[in-house]
């Protein structure tokens, strides 16, 4: 089923709307959600989360990119889930990726909507393949191994492209006049 | 948690990017077309060339030196040894603070340490230590161990943290977590007190790759607590602070549950009667009043118990999530009924109600 006819069922209060968008878009949602809590349980309680918060913003909300809208819900919910199991369980591999992150991009509460601006302006900037390394590794939180394989580069290439990427962010924002 | 922050404003980049994104896990879109190689390209790219090269360019060097009229594998006493040396040589395991030596010569003051209230006396307390201003950062042991940072793992995996305590007799190491320690830099060094006095605590970071260290010494005292008239504790009023509801909006607050299902998506919002945000466990404060889930309690019932039974009400699950999946009721038959929500104050009895309707209608309705 086509995602503007999902949304269709969505408006329509339609409960097949839960069970298309799961048929669909469940799997690369869960697979987010995993990435972030390594737990099934968690993930599995998030995912469902995210089709509830959906339903009850469709309407009046109607998403032009439907996937991306369940996606940023669930990492959302799957970032606070983490925030609450913080103490009890880490995730290694997402800790790394947090710390990489630490270094380049800053956290002024002020200018938050403009820093969002200023990232995707500058990964509208860098090549495909650097911007989707970018986003698999700092949105999907995927690890640099799942990358490599996903992008048919060598692991030692996935993170050096990484690396360069995120100099190249903390030089733009640093012109931009944000303090990292 | 900066990184947490800063990784979720990733999140708030256009949907567009997050969109194409996605393609990594549909294609190899993403993956360069692999260049056709010649017989000479696919020599070059191999291990055996790098090997070659690698080889020629130490037997150059050597040689270089050598013919200088120096010897690089010799072990000669009196060899004058660099900064960069010292900085590398790995320790044997120290016996006592005397012979830990940091490898940062501008050894900072030893820092302050507090332990937590010490309840218990003697022993069956752990102190927590507590390092001030701040502890030592991945990056600031980088730069003092000559560490380039090299992508993507240059993290604190690839640190080792030790801790030595010199007079165990005094205070005895329960347990140290180094993710903990570069994570929050309290609370991960856990110590029982063992009779008073004063000792020293030596924590010792090790970068792994090539045993390069620098060690921190850290003052502990241990004393004996004063004895205590009995205190009372104050109560601090914050029962009128907050307020549970089934959602503001009307509609919400009918819910429709077949029978013999169980059903847990009640929406709940919890929020500030004064100011009416929402209350979430990052915003926890009101007006200097701190929000402790442990002075609430929350209850769902049914005045009706043959039409919805409540099978769970989780509180922290309704506070954590600010909404929703805390009530777990299951439909008996088909009938109407309220779900009552009550939210009590422990400390002072104070409680609050929300109301929402229970609608159960047979299972074949659907």
């Amino acid at each position: 089923m086509h995602d503007s006819q999902i949304i269709n069922l969505y408006f329509a209060r339609d409960e097949r709307a839960i069970t298309e968008t799961d048929k669909k878009h469940g799997a690369v949602c869960m697979n987010l959600s995993l990435n972030i809590l390594q737990s099934h349980p968690d993930a599995e309680e998030c995912l469902n989360d995210t089709y509830l918060s959906a339903w009850n913003h469709i309407p009046p909300e109607r998403p032009t990119y439907f996937r991306a809208f369940l996606c940023r819900i669930i990492r959302n919910l799957s970032l606070q889930r983490l925030q609450y199991l913080h103490r009890q369980k880490r995730n290694r591999d997402l800790e790394v990726s947090l710390e990489e992150l630490e270094g380049c991009i800053p956290i002024p509460e002020e200018r938050e909507g403009e820093l969002a601006e200023h990232l995707s302006n500058f990964l509208g900037t860098q090549e495909k393949t650097d911007r989707l390394l970018f986003m698999g590794r700092y949105f999907h939180a995927c690890s640099v191994k799942t990358l490599a394989q996903k992008s048919g580069l060598r692991e030692n290439t996935v993170s050096m492209r990484l690396h360069r990427t995120r100099e190249r962010l903390r030089a733009y924002l640093e012109e931009r006049g944000y303090t990292v | 948690m900066k990184g947490m922050t800063a990784f979720s404003r990733i999140g708030d980049v256009r949907e567009y990017l997050i969109e194409e994104s996605l393609e990594l896990f549909e294609s190899k879109a993403a993956a360069p077309a692999p260049k056709p190689q010649n017989a000479f390209s696919r020599f070059t790219n191999s291990g055996w060339f790098v090997a070659a090269v690698c080889t020629l360019v130490a037997v150059f060097v050597m040689g270089g030196i050598i013919w200088a009229g120096f010897n690089p594998l010799g072990d000669r006493p009196d060899d004058p040894v660099t900064e960069t040396q010292k900085e590398t040589v790995i320790e044997t395991e120290p016996e006592n603070e005397s012979e830990i030596q940091t490898t940062d010569e501008s050894e900072p003051e030893p820092e302050e340490v507090t332990t937590e209230e010490n309840k218990g006396w003697p022993g069956g307390t752990f102190l927590l230590v507590r390092r001030s201003p701040d502890v030592i950062a991945l990056g600031e042991l980088n730069t003092e161990l000559g560490v380039e940072e090299v992508g993507f793992d240059a993290g604190k995996m690839r640190y080792d943290v030790e801790v030595f305590v010199k007079d165990p007799e005094i205070v005895e190491l329960v347990s140290v977590d180094k993710y903990a320690i570069f994570d929050s830099g309290m609370g991960d060094v856990a110590l029982r007190g063992l009779k008073e006095g004063s000792t020293t605590l030596i924590l010792k970071y090790i970068y792994k790759p090539t045993g390069a260290w620098k060690a921190t010494i850290v003052p502990i005292t241990v004393e004996k607590p004063a004895e205590r008239e009995d205190e009372t504790t104050e109560v601090v009023d914050t029962s009128d602070v907050w307020e549970v509801f089934f959602t503001e909006t009307q509609s919400k607050r009918v819910y429709t549950v077949k029978e013999g299902e169980t059903f847990d998506r009640f929406y709940v919002e919890f929020r500030c009667v004064d100011c009416r945000n929402l209350w979430h466990p990052t915003n926890c404060s009101y007006d200097g009043v701190e929000f402790r889930y442990e002075d609430y309690r929350i209850d769902a019932t049914t005045p009706n118990e043959g039409v919805v039974e409540v099978l769970s009400c989780d509180k922290y699950a309704i506070m954590n999530t600010c909404d929703l999946g805390g009530i777990t009721v299951k439909g008996l038959r088909e009938g109407t009924t309220p779900l009552l929500l009550t939210l009590t104050h422990i400390p002072t009895g104070k409680t609050v109600t929300a109301e929402a309707t229970v609608v159960v209608k047979a299972a074949s309705d659907s």
